[in-house]
């Protein structure tokens, strides 16, 4: 489990997190949601040690990740946004990279690469930049942590493989070779990671708005969609045929989360979704 | 369960430093292994004019190119480690700091001397061994091996052959293996440190503080040399100005030594902080 207890952060005079608990169960696929700068990129390399708290706790299991432990290394993989390796292939990328991890799963990454559509004896600098990331994802899943973290991993890809990466990613949360990984996706493309992610997480400067499962989500809010705008909704969109409009959910009817009106109805009503929550 | 140091571990890290070795260093290498044979050649087509190939210039030639050897490695080795996006596989790495740092030491100070030394000699005993017209009269081994330091011969003129000579052994036998290894630690730490600290143009932030420091350094020198001057006695017994010029060099000696030993405690140990609480 990561957990998070008081944390401030700040990059010199920048305050980014202050005094912000969170916490992160084994097992899910989290989406961290949130606008550009609030921090989203600042939590996972704190949680991964590559930053430093100035206050409070982070952890993850027992291990102080800010200690760089080999064997809290062994258990967590973060994937940045944006990978620059050396040019090789991916075969010699994760061969160099594998023997550190002994949960790695070469034949695994083998297949990785052929369901994800790229060759693994291409040289990066030959690959466009989508197919570089799908190597590199698929690097980073054969490596079989119990930690993933990735950083806007659908950003360049085009729509067959955004697709291929639900799949894959799906398939990985749900393998019983080794215990079930926890995965936390940080990205803005929230279309693209919808029927993937569960629970969310959503953040804003200084403060986590929202951390809750679909099911949590769905008692406490409803989501209709109709043809006429809502008086009493928190948020309100037009969609193709109508409005979908996300109400508190007074009567616990069951209805569909929409990700996107979820983040537009948090991010303008901070206070009350907060109350909405806590209750 | 040891988090500081396993062999096993250790081991992963070397064999992924040297996977990386040639590709990052191996340009470098050749032109520097190139210098050699540039020279060489200079010396060929223009050795009826100079005397140019004399062994003491080319073991000299040798091991200032070794020392530049070791001034250019950590900078092209390991200059990712703290930049804030190609840094992040390399911290990321399941190994402790101090295992990172040693693989960074055995790659900096011990490999890149023995393989650009090795090869050097190599290439110049090949050179020697060219027949016909050659500027290269011998093989340096037995110099660089020994006595490598037939230019301070040269430098001496303190008197006759056999003070120059005292003085020449006395020198040589400060210059002790420990004393040669002190020195390549601590020169090579300051680099590996700069490397850390710096994170575009290391080399030549690095180079510029040096010869600032080399300026402020050479005017002391110069004042205490001066000083010297002033202190010598014509009338000294050969006796006399043999325990004189001892007592000089033993202080300069000792100054390199104690300086090297600073150097190589200090920055080796600023080099692991780095590596430790480097943030990305």
């Amino acid at each position: 489990m990561i957990t998070l207890k008081n944390l401030d952060f700040s990059y010199k005079k920048t305050t980014v997190f202050k005094n912000i608990s969170l916490e992160f169960k084994e097992g899910n696929v989290y989406g961290l949601l949130g606008e550009n700068g609030v921090g989203k990129t600042t939590l996972l390399k704190l949680i991964c040690g590559l930053q430093f708290p100035n206050a409070g706790i982070c952890k993850v299991d027992d291990f102080i990740p800010s200690e760089r432990n080999p064997y809290f290394l062994q258990n967590i993989f973060y994937l940045p946004e944006e990978v620059i390796t050396e040019n090789t292939t991916p075969e010699n990328f994760i061969n160099k990279l594998g023997v550190f991890y002994p949960r790695y799963d070469h034949s695994y990454f083998l297949n990785l690469m052929k369901e994800l559509e790229v060759d693994h004896t291409k040289k990066f600098d030959a690959m466009s930049y989508g197919q570089k990331k799908k190597s590199l994802l698929a690097c980073a899943l054969s490596l079989r942590t119990d930690y993933l973290l990735l950083d806007e991993p659908t950003n360049g890809l085009d729509i067959p493989s955004k697709a291929l990466f639900r799949k894959v990613i799906l398939q990985h949360s749900i393998d019983d070779v080794n215990t079930v990984p926890t995965i936390i996706i940080s990205t803005h493309q929230v279309k693209d990671v919808e029927n993937l992610i569960d629970p969310i997480v959503i953040l804003d400067h200084d403060e986590v708005l929202l951390n809750a499962t679909f099911e949590e989500i769905s008692s406490k809010l409803y989501f209709d969609y109709g043809s006429e705008k809502s008086d009493d909704a928190l948020y309100t969109e037009m969609i193709p045929g109508g409005y979908i409009n996300v109400l508190p959910n007074k009567f616990e009817m069951e209805s569909k989360v929409n990700v996107e009106a979820l983040f537009n109805a948090v991010r303008n009503n901070k206070k009350k979704i907060k109350e909405i929550f806590e209750n | 369960m040891n988090k500081t140091f396993n062999i096993n571990r250790f081991g992963n890290v070397v064999r992924r430093d040297g996977m990386s070795y040639f590709s990052n260093y191996g340009w470098t290498l050749v032109v520097l292994w190139a210098i050699p044979v540039i020279l060489w050649f200079l010396t060929y087509i223009s050795m009826e004019t100079f005397d140019t190939g004399v062994i003491s210039n080319r073991a000299t030639t040798i091991s200032t190119l070794m020392w530049l050897s070791l001034m250019i490695v950590p900078s092209r080795l390991y200059k990712n480690y703290n930049d804030s996006r190609k840094g992040v596989i390399l911290a990321m790495t399941p190994a402790s700091s101090l295992e990172k740092f040693l693989s960074m030491i055995l790659y900096c100070v011990v490999v890149t001397p023995i393989i650009y030394s090795i090869g050097a000699l190599f290439i110049d005993t090949v050179l020697a061994l060219k027949p016909g017209t050659n500027p290269y009269d011998g093989f340096i081994f037995s110099d660089i091996f020994s006595k490598n330091y037939e230019s301070y011969r040269e430098m001496l003129s303190l008197g006759d052959e056999e003070l120059n000579s005292t003085i020449y052994d006395y020198m040589l036998s400060k210059n002790h293996f420990v004393y040669k290894m002190l020195q390549i630690l601590g020169f090579s730490s300051v680099f590996m440190f700069t490397n850390m600290l710096f994170k575009k143009r290391k080399l030549s932030k690095t180079i510029g503080i040096l010869t600032i420091l080399g300026i402020i350094f050479s005017i002391c020198v110069v004042r205490y040399i001066i000083n010297l001057e002033y202190n010598f006695n014509a009338n000294w017994t050969d006796e006399e100005i043999t325990n004189y010029v001892k007592g000089v060099v033993n202080y300069a000696y000792n100054f390199i030594f104690y300086s090297s030993l600073i150097t190589a405690s200090v920055f080796p140990y600023f080099t692991y902080y780095k590596i430790k609480k480097q943030t990305y």
